[in-house]
């Protein structure tokens, strides 16, 4: 998979030097932070909640962002801002496209701390 | 430095932590905004990192709550947002952030940040040191001023201003006040009052005028005219005070008797004297420079005289009374002074008047001086309580019995005046003291009989008629000036009976032919028309009054010398 297409390598690599050993346990964190999110995202778009959709959006980005992950980060903030604005239409292909770019994302990391 | 981190995002907590760690931190770490509040009381961290939106209290409300807790501590709460438009960073400061840091996070400039918090609050804990320091010497300063001011207000006491003739007002800017107000009966009656007003205020200005007190009051009680006073004040002013500090002051020497005052003004405003039952109002410049400017031989102890009628009111004050400031900075002034006066009001409401005037138009405003009034009335004197008990006895034991004699030749007859001296001596006895106004009047009559009529021979007879009166004194003049012999003998003795009861002796002999002096017959008479306020033959002698006061008078050989005896527990006083 290319890595440049869903991260800032540069930053990405930095990162591996700041945490040392304690790589793997933010990669980990990480993940199991965000694993519920896209389905709870669904579920607050089902639920017509753009307030639960804001606050996930934007947890969703900061930490995405925080990994160098831009691209994720880029789509969970158009998000954020719909939501922001009261504005559910178009929120769900953009949830499918967060789905399929958080799996890429996470299989990169798995792979950079196997 | 202790650093909490208070972020909801597990992954994002894990990363700041480490690079905090790294940077030599210790950290605290905090899962919603009130597990931030609970380890900001426990863990009392240095600097705070907040994300802003987390579950159960968001960023914005716990900085609010932690700021309120710390009040004056500075902890600097950084919050943690991936928001970037304007308006919510700067949200996140209005909340009570000292700064914003954004995701994703870097580094550097996190690292810069947190140093820049350490700098400021390590600066602000120097300040706080300081400030407390700042605050105790404070305290400490004022408290040692409220002990000096219990030492100074018993050395610069108010002496006699609570007479029934004395109105009055201090208003002291600081713990001390720079305006002093003293008052004090005369041995011989009448009073002795100063308003003097010290350059600057508080305690620089204060302390001037212990001596000026000390000199005032004792001077006074020893029977000392204003004059002399007013040049001791002067000289020691001088010595004692740095160049451009002094004392502006209006002094006056009130009298009762002959319903008159002389003053002395320096540097002060216009005094009023207000007569007529309220309808004349005169008022009184000062015409010296003040008390310690000029050196001894410049100062001018020359007193203007006022005549004063029963009710006649005089009124002086300090130049914080005209010099009093409104909200916008203009002075009270000469003019809203005279108003009050120009106002018809009974005299009797003036003084209350003027006080309330400067206070409604100095308002709100801070006061920049000390300000003080007086009102002094003219009574008769038996309108006055009896002089006040002078000073209690000193540590030293008094002297009981003693005799002394004093003897003045030509020289010190024309240029001293021995009265206080010999007052002093008379009142190292407390019995004596207690009837210091009594002993002046005997002492001052004898001795000046002695002098007029024994030394320079002049006829008392001569003062009879108003010409005569004045012939008498300008004959006193040319004969003092041209006086080659002659002497007065002056000798005391006391002796006491177990401290209850006492004899004072006091005999004065002077150089004259002496006079034809009363017989026992007409001692006895003098004693009938004092009961009678009957005529009085022997005029300018002074006797009657002297006799009435003592237990025996006696004129012995040609009538050259006089023998007064005092007895105490005197029938009068007791």
């Amino acid at each position: 998979m290319d890595k440049t297409s869903h991260f800032d390598t540069e930053a990405l690599a930095m990162l591996e030097e700041i945490m040392e050993d304690e790589f793997p346990e933010l990669i980990q964190v990480f993940i199991a932070d965000s694993d519920p999110r896209v389905p709870a995202m669904q579920s607050g778009l089902d639920e017509r909640s753009s307030s639960i959709l804001r606050d996930i959006a934007h947890s969703f980005k900061g930490a995405s962002s925080n990994l160098s992950a831009l691209p994720l980060a880029d789509l969970c903030f158009q998000v954020e801002e719909k939501a922001r604005d009261n504005n559910l239409d178009g929120i769900q292909p953009l949830i499918t496209a967060i789905d399929a770019e958080y799996q890429s994302v996470k299989s990169i990391l798995m792979s950079l701390i196997k | 430095m202790k650093i909490l981190i208070a972020d909801d995002n597990a992954s994002d907590r894990l990363l700041l932590s480490k690079i905090i760690s790294k940077q030599g931190h210790d950290v605290v770490e905090a899962e919603d905004g009130k597990h931030a509040i609970d380890c900001y009381l426990e863990d009392a961290p240095d600097i705070i990192l907040m994300d802003v939106i987390m579950p159960v209290l968001d960023g914005k409300a716990a900085a609010k709550e932690i700021k309120r807790i710390a009040g004056e501590d500075l902890i600097p709460i950084i919050f943690l947002t991936s928001l970037i438009d304007a308006q919510s960073l700067a949200d996140c400061l209005e909340s009570g952030g000292d700064d914003f840091l954004t995701k994703p996070y870097n580094h550097i400039i996190l690292k810069a940040k947190i140093d820049a918090f350490v700098r400021m609050k390590n600066m602000h804990g120097i300040l706080q040191k300081q400030r407390d320091t700042i605050a105790a010497n404070n305290q400490h300063m004022l408290q040692e001023q409220h002990v000096a001011k219990a030492v100074f207000d018993n050395v610069a006491h108010s002496g006699c201003l609570d007479a029934a003739n004395i109105k009055y007002m201090l208003s002291p800017l600081a713990v001390f006040n720079g305006d002093v107000l003293l008052a004090a009966r005369k041995p011989s009656g009448g009073m002795h009052v100063l308003l003097g007003d010290f350059t600057g205020h508080g305690l620089p200005a204060a302390i001037g005028a212990m001596p000026v007190a000390e000199i005032f009051y004792g001077m006074t009680a020893k029977g000392f005219g204003l004059r002399n006073i007013l040049r001791e004040i002067n000289t020691k002013l001088k010595n004692i005070l740095p160049v451009g500090f002094f004392c502006c002051a209006a002094v006056v020497d009130l009298s009762f008797t002959k319903r008159n005052i002389s003053m002395w003004m320096g540097g002060v405003p216009d005094c009023y004297l207000l007569s007529e039952n309220g309808t004349q109002l005169k008022s009184i410049r000062s015409q010296h420079l003040p008390l310690g400017v000029l050196s001894t031989a410049q100062f001018d102890d020359e007193m203007t005289e006022h005549s004063m009628d029963f009710e006649d009111r005089l009124f002086m004050w300090s130049d914080g009374v005209v010099e009093a400031r409104d909200g916008h900075g203009n002075m009270f002034g000469g003019e809203r002074l005279r108003a009050v006066f120009e106002n018809d009001l009974a005299p009797d409401l003036l003084f209350e008047a003027v006080k309330a005037s400067v206070s409604a138009f100095v308002g709100e405003s801070e006061k920049d001086d000390d300000t003080t009034i007086i009102e002094l009335k003219m009574v008769g004197e038996e309108a006055l309580e009896k002089s006040e008990s002078v000073s209690a006895q000193g540590a030293v034991m008094a002297p009981s019995d003693w005799k002394i004699e004093y003897e003045l030749g030509v020289d010190s007859l024309k240029h001293f005046n021995p009265l206080p001296l010999v007052m002093h001596i008379m009142m190292e006895v407390p019995a004596l003291r207690a009837m210091g106004g009594q002993l002046f009047t005997v002492v001052s009559e004898l001795f000046s009989n002695a002098f007029e009529h024994g030394v320079l021979k002049l006829d008392s007879a001569l003062k009879s008629t108003s010409a005569g009166f004045t012939e008498f004194y300008t004959l006193r003049e040319q004969r003092l000036a041209e006086l080659t012999s002659g002497f007065i003998n002056i000798s005391m003795s006391h002796v006491s009976e177990h401290g209850r009861t006492g004899v004072f002796k006091l005999s004065i002999e002077d150089s004259g032919d002496g006079f034809e002096y009363p017989t026992e017959a007409y001692q006895h008479q003098l004693q009938i028309n004092k009961k009678t306020q009957g005529s009085n033959k022997f005029s300018g002698r002074g006797l009657p009054l002297v006799y009435s006061l003592c237990h025996s008078l006696e004129y012995i050989g040609c009538g050259n010398k006089v023998v007064a005896e005092i007895h105490w527990p005197h029938k009068n006083t007791a």
